[in-house]
């Protein structure tokens, strides 16, 4: 017989508590390999989600030469030399090499086609494998010559398959016309698709450069030298590499950093630039990988602390019980290391058997993490660092086992088997006064920076304090509880007492409880209070259910699309624009109002209030617009004319296009009602205003006295509320030295006298000469509460503002910016220009979750470019896949743990004592107490034991996260910590306070059952 | 459960049997510190035990018998005296030294015979593991030899845990296991406590083997049949030896200090504090004399020329008028001073010369 076989059955024979220790220490281990694993996996998955979010083109490798042949030769080189180049660069850096798709050549150049009178302006354009990426209607291009055009913009100009069309490259004096056949029309597959880049290749409708010229979508060419026709044409060539982000590993990083700069090197020599946003895209998601490293060991080690205490209690617990067993072995004269070895084998096998077992289920953690809650595609790594943790771990466990089992080991043989309770030593003292120390310490840390490693360790060494403290306090609870009971003849609370003061293990098992319980109630409240910050956050930063960022040839455009694509009013456009004001940025954001409440979600305002600052930015007693349907009629009574010829002209705006004055004619005296056709006002347009301006080169002073009875649209008479005060208004400043009044009534007066070069102007205000807004923050002006300010609106031009709210937060905009209508924005604007060729302007479509599912093919189709979609529950999903989210993930997981650790340890602690109890249970029923006052006392015993952590626990936990929350990054490190606030509800918190209690009263009910076999046969000495 | 006996119980084994060891106890004195107060469990024992003797020690409980085994042990350290066993000396001896000396040369059978065994190992293998205090040891017999001795015979048996055993069986193998590096010395805590009848009897048997094995026995008993049949019988009274059986009869102890543990019925006669006359007579007896009681008197009993002179160590028999059964009791000799009593006390007629054992 071995000693291995003594190990072996002894763990057989203890094969409940064997399988505790083993358990025990494998979490340990798993704890352990947590910390380097989750932290590799956390950080992977943060690179992956960063580089997937990130737009392709902006990820993507693009090589790039622009330019005539002689500024940029390499335009003009076929696309074949700059792959070559670029291929031999990449080969030499293998890292980058596997982590980049097939490259896409794209050559195009700006041209017009069509007569030199009525162009359209177009990029002509070659794109690798362009009619794969097609809906074709005839042929695919594929000799010199050949032309795709966009189905729509055949439709609109009646282009046909066949026709032959004058192309002449822009800004090439003296360029010559090429003759192009049109093989084919095509409709693309998808737009959005990132093989397309960043070229906006659909860009038809848009302002063109060339003014003159109408922006038609590209025109595709089956022969790249198509495009270098012209060696004076600005050609540009590009090379795009697109990057396979899923595939990007941690440890490729610096080598992809230290590639990209070694391939730009190799490129500029042939004059390519290499163009991409990865290195900035890699930095931005190295801080949030820099925030998972700092937090993820931080939470990891009070798990790993509590495993190894709890695994340092239970191994003394175990040796403690095999104290007779050692005293045998003493008193056969085993040498003291061979008594040792015997009293500890059995554990110390145990721990090294856990150790792999630890491994793979911290791993398989790891993995199951990885599959349910990071980024697709991560998986846990198994690297040196886990095998060191493991290592670590397992000589940790190995130092816990021989630290426990020392004091034991060290008895004599009568000691061991007396088996007299031990008492309290003055190193258990000193450890707790350590204890204590580095809780005040870390508390005093916590209150000056809670950022600081040491306050992170505030929460789980305060709850070791509380445990502590708990666990002295039920043991002088006790001892009163003890005298009381003894008094009075109380039984069951005798015998709750007198167990609960005389046991040092429930002291033990009270400080596990409420550090386990203390640590769940952080994570939970840290979790619930994270998951609130992230949904505000998520709603400042959406402001809607769905937000698709669009390219749209102006406002109106945007309009018109978004109402076409969804008239159900579940989506609303919306248009941004962003000012420097002192130094910070002010967001201004128009939008519908009358949507407003309908789709836009909006922190700390309700439905009701959304409603009253949509009245308050869009009133009733709004004046409407003027709408043209191609002629303009205005019946006027001339009462005078004096200085000269003067004509009357109506000044209208056409969407997408400046204020244009049409001339209705030159007034006479008498009632007559003036009208003319309004160019490109087909799809209609709006009468902004009247003017009279002179006929000819008089300069003699202007005398006008004239009635405006009526304005007519092509349909009939519009109301044009000539009797309002607010509808017109007459504009001194158009014509200086003038004297000019507007007068309502049932005809509108206008008379205007004095010598004046410009025009006199009868404004029709259909929107507010004040913009009302909301305003977030400060307003931009000297005085930051003015209640009436100017700012430059979209136009870029002073747009008087008047404020009608003040918030905190503006939806989407943050804390600093101005909200309002866009439609009386867009009219205001348009007052004085246009804002087609605009490039402040952002466009959006915010849509509640009501809109149509398919609201980007609509808008799609209805000539808007979805650049971009968020959604609420894309952005909680990546807001939920940052670093904090990550690491208080792991932080509930590790509550999680150590309830289950304490649980264990009650459970423990109830079989190691289990035999001893038994049997002074069976002796007090021998000596006549009732089973049912012992099963009382029993139970008394049991929920103050557990009871006490349990309350204790949970309210250190909670008063924890009160005082270190706000000092922890709740939804990402790089951005302004949110308000901390919790709103009660169905989270985490509630869900641990019932995981908690369910699992100790489990425990208990264990504890009863275990004795219920106190029959008074256990007084026998062979029952065991 | 009980097992016959098998026909070879009690035959010598047949590896080399064991020298037995011999013990002398000298002035031992052991005292239990314990909070506030200390307890003296041995206060100055003396004793010798012959090898290959067999001893019970007897005496009421925390008279310090079981202390006294303890010492023997070597588990216990006493305050003063001497104690060996054997050629060691268990005062100077170091903590190695003495596990030592139990992996070989004494064998402790612990009160309660599951104390002494691991539950989850076998009856052989219980063997082994006490064995495997001196791995390597070339002479020492192997678990069936040793399990036989104490009479496990049937191969089945051997398989069994002690769970499995009867009383009896669990405490002849408790013997085994205290057997199983042949010591010298075979020191059993009770070993007959809570057996029945025939089971104390397979177990006394099996004791009475091992001594004629070679084995000296020193076994704590409360039974006084289990204490006659082992030989001699050792009182422990007070932390004293107080008294010696020999076949059946009981003698007094002198003690090194000259002090003679009285039986319990003379205590009821002259009490503690009693002064008493004490005078050798010419037949060797000692008359002990209440100072009321005059030697001339008719009430005397003994003529004057029977006088003895009892030295440290010696038997002697005691009672009222003569010989009788003992009890606790101390009495200085010589003694003299005033007293009421109205018999004298005469110790032994036939002193036993210097505690020696008839054999």
């Amino acid at each position: 017989m071995t000693g291995w076989t003594v190990m072996v059955r002894g763990i057989r024979y203890r094969a409940g508590r064997s399988l505790v220790v083993l358990l025990l220490a494998a979490a340990a281990t798993t704890a352990a390999v947590l910390a380097p694993a989750y932290t590799r996996a956390a950080q992977q998955s943060v690179l992956t989600d960063g580089l997937r979010n990130a737009p392709p083109s902006a990820t993507a490798l693009v090589a790039v030469a622009e330019g005539t042949a002689d500024s940029a030769p390499a335009a003009h080189n076929a696309t074949g030399d700059a792959r070559a180049l670029i291929k031999g660069s990449l080969a030499r850096h293998p890292v980058l090499n596997g982590l980049v798709g097939t490259g896409v050549a794209g050559v195009d150049a700006d041209t017009t086609i069509g007569s030199r009178s009525e162009p359209l302006a177009a990029r002509l354009a070659y794109r690798d494998n362009v009619c794969a990426n097609l809906r074709l209607e005839g042929e695919c291009p594929i000799d010199s010559g050949q032309l795709l055009v966009s189905k729509r913009t055949a439709e609109a100009y009646g282009i046909k398959v066949g026709d032959g069309l004058d192309l002449r490259f822009a800004n090439v004096p003296g360029g010559r016309a090429h003759v192009f056949e049109v093989v084919g029309l095509y409709t693309p597959i998808d737009q959005n698709a990132a093989y397309w880049g960043l070229a906006g290749y659909f860009a038809g409708g848009a302002g063109s450069p060339e003014a003159s010229a109408t922006r038609i979508d590209a025109v595709f060419t089956g022969d790249e030298d198509d495009v270098r026709l012209e060696s004076a044409a600005t050609v540009s060539m590009r090379l795009e590499y697109p990057l396979r982000a899923g595939e990007v590993q941690l440890g490729d990083v610096d080598r992809v950093h230290a590639d990209l700069g070694a391939v730009d090197a190799d490129l500029s020599v042939q004059e390519l630039d290499l163009r991409t946003e990865l290195p900035s895209i890699l930095d931005e998601v190295s801080v949030d990988q820099r925030a998972i490293g700092r937090t993820v060991p931080i939470i990891a080690v009070p798990l790993v602390l509590l495993c190894w205490f709890v695994l340092f209690l239970i191994v003394a617990s175990l040796v403690e019980e095999r104290g007779p067993e050692i005293a045998l072995a003493k008193l056969r004269g085993f040498p003291a290391g061979r008594a040792a070895r015997f009293g500890l084998g059995e554990v110390l096998l145990l721990v090294v058997l856990a150790a792999p077992v630890g491994v793979v289920a911290g791993l398989g953690l790891v993995e199951l993490a990885a599959r349910s809650v990071l980024a697709e595609g991560t998986n846990v790594e198994v690297r040196w660092p886990v095998f060191a943790a493991a290592a670590g771990a397992l000589l940790a466990a190995g130092l816990a086992a021989l630290l426990a089992g020392r004091r034991t080991l060290r008895k004599p043989v009568l000691s061991l088997l007396r088996r007299v309770p031990a008492r309290g030593r003055w190193q258990a003292g000193l450890a707790e006064g350590v204890v204590v120390a580095l809780a005040a310490a870390s508390l005093f840390a916590a209150l000056g920076d809670r950022t600081a490693p040491l306050a992170l360790l505030a929460p789980p060494l305060l709850a070791v304090v509380a445990g502590i403290a708990a666990g002295r306090l039920l043991g002088i609870w006790s001892r009163v509880r003890l005298t009381v009971a003894r008094r009075r003849g109380r039984i069951p609370a005798l015998l709750s007492a007198a167990q609960l003061a005389r046991r040092p293990a429930a002291h033990r098992a009270v400080v596990v409880v409420t550090v386990a319980v203390a640590l769940l109630a952080f994570a939970a409240t840290a979790w619930d209070v994270a998951a609130q910050a992230r949904r505000d956050h998520a709603v400042d930063t959406l402001g809607a259910d769905r937000v698709y960022s669009v390219t749209a040839a102006h406002p109106d455009a945007l309009i018109d699309a978004v109402h076409g694509a969804d008239p159900s009013g579940s989506s609303m456009p919306v248009v941004r624009s962003a000012e420097q004001y002192n130094g910070a940025q002010v967001e201004l954001i128009g939008l519908q109002a009358p949507l407003l409440a309908n789709v836009v979600q909006w922190r700390d305002q309700n439905r009701d209030q959304v409603s009253g600052i949509a009245a308050a930015l869009r009133p009733d007693s709004a004046v409407d617009p003027l709408e043209l349907d191609g002629r303009v009629g205005v019946q006027v009574r001339v009462r005078a004319v004096g200085g000269g010829q003067a004509r009357l002209g109506a000044i209208v705006s056409v969407p997408g296009e400046p204020p244009t004055t049409v001339s209705l004619g030159l007034l006479s005296r008498g009632t007559v009602t003036y009208s003319a056709a309004v160019p490109d006002c087909a799809d209609g347009c709006r009468l902004i205003g009247l003017s009279v301006s002179r006929a000819g080169a008089s300069t003699a002073p202007l005398a006008v006295d004239l009635d405006v009875r009526e304005v007519r649209s092509g349909r009939g008479p519009l109301p044009a509320r000539l009797e309002d005060r607010r509808a017109w208004r007459a504009l001194p400043d158009r014509a200086p030295g003038a004297r000019v009044v507007a007068t309502p009534g049932t005809s509108l007066r206008l008379t205007a006298s004095g010598v004046t070069r410009g025009d006199v102007v009868l404004a029709h205000l259909d929107a507010p000469e004040a913009l009302p807004a909301v305003v977030a923050g400060r307003a931009p002006a000297e005085d930051e509460r003015a209640t009436e300010f100017s700012f430059p609106g979209f136009a870029q031009s002073p747009q008087p503002f008047e404020v009608v709210r003040r918030t905190t937060l503006l939806p989407r905009a943050g804390n600093h910016g101005l909200l309002f209508d866009l439609d009386y924005a867009v009219r205001a604007a348009e007052q004085t220009a246009s804002l087609a060729d605009s490039t402040q302007l952002r466009y959006e479509v915010w849509a509640n979750a009501n809109a149509p599912a398919d609201l980007d093919r609509r808008l799609a189709r209805a000539g808007v470019q979805v650049l971009r979609t968020q959604t609420m529950a894309d952005e909680l999903d990546r807001l939920g896949r940052r670093a904090p989210a990550l690491g208080l993930w792991l932080y509930l997981l590790a509550g999680g743990a150590a309830v289950l650790l304490a649980i264990g340890v009650v459970l423990l602690s109830a079989y190691v004592g289990a035999d001893g109890r038994r049997y002074e249970l069976a002796a007090l029923r021998v000596a006549g107490v009732r089973r049912r006052l012992l099963r009382r006392g029993v139970l008394r015993e049991q929920l103050a034991l557990l009871g006490m952590p349990l309350v204790v626990g949970f309210a250190v936990g909670v008063a924890g996260a009160i005082l270190m929350l706000p000092g922890i990054p709740l939804v990402a490190v790089d951005t302004v910590q949110p308000e901390v606030r919790y709103e009660p509800g169905l989270g985490a918190l509630p869900a641990a306070v019932a995981v908690s209690v369910v699992g100790l009263a489990f425990a208990v009910i264990v504890v009863l059952r275990t004795l219920r076999r106190a029959t008074p046969d256990r007084l026998r000495e062979d029952a065991r | 459960m009980t097992v016959a006996m098998p026909a070879r119980f009690g035959e010598p084994a047949a590896a080399a049997a064991p020298d037995g060891l011999g013990v002398t106890c000298r002035g031992v004195v052991f005292i239990y510190p314990l909070e506030g107060y200390d307890v003296v469990a041995l206060a100055g024992v003396d004793l010798d035990i012959v090898p290959g003797e067999s001893v019970a020690l007897l005496g009421p409980s925390g008279s310090g018998k079981s202390t006294l085994l303890s010492v023997l042990a070597g588990l216990l350290r006493p305050a003063a005296g001497q104690v060996r066993v054997g050629e060691h000396d268990l005062v100077r001896a170091s903590d190695g030294e003495l596990a030592r000396m139990r992996a070989t040369d004494v064998g402790v059978v612990l009160q309660g015979a599951t104390r002494n065994l691991l539950p989850y190992l076998t009856t052989e293998q219980n063997v082994r593991f006490a064995q495997r205090g001196t791995p390597g040891a070339a002479d020492r017999p192997s678990p069936r030899e040793v399990l036989s001795l104490v009479g496990f015979a049937a191969r089945g048996r051997l398989r069994l845990r002690p769970g499995a055993l009867a009383p009896g069986e669990r405490q002849r193998l408790a013997l085994a296991v205290a057997l199983a590096n042949r010591p010298g010395l075979l020191l059993a805590d009770e070993p007959t406590s809570q057996l029945d009848t025939h089971a104390r009897d397979e177990v006394v048997a099996a004791l009475d083997a091992v001594r004629r094995n070679g084995t000296t026995v020193v076994v704590v008993t409360h039974d006084p049949d289990v204490g006659v049949r082992m030989g001699r019988t050792i009182t422990i009274r007070d932390g004293r030896v107080g008294a010696e059986g020999r076949r059946g009869e009981d003698y007094s102890v002198v003690g090194r200090d000259g002090s003679v543990h009285l039986p319990p019925e003379v205590l009821t006669v002259v009490p503690p504090g009693t002064l008493l006359r004490v005078q050798a007579q010419p037949d060797g007896s000692i008359v002990l004399t209440p100072p009321h009681l005059q030697p001339q008197s008719p009430a005397f009993p003994v003529a004057p020329d029977r006088a003895l002179t009892a030295r440290p160590g010696d038997a002697v028999t005691a009672g009222p008028g003569g010989p009788a059964t003992a009890a606790p009791g101390t009495l200085d000799a010589p003694h003299t001073g005033d007293g009421v009593h109205s018999n004298a006390i005469i110790l032994a007629t036939t002193p036993v010369p210097n505690g020696g054992i008839e054999r």
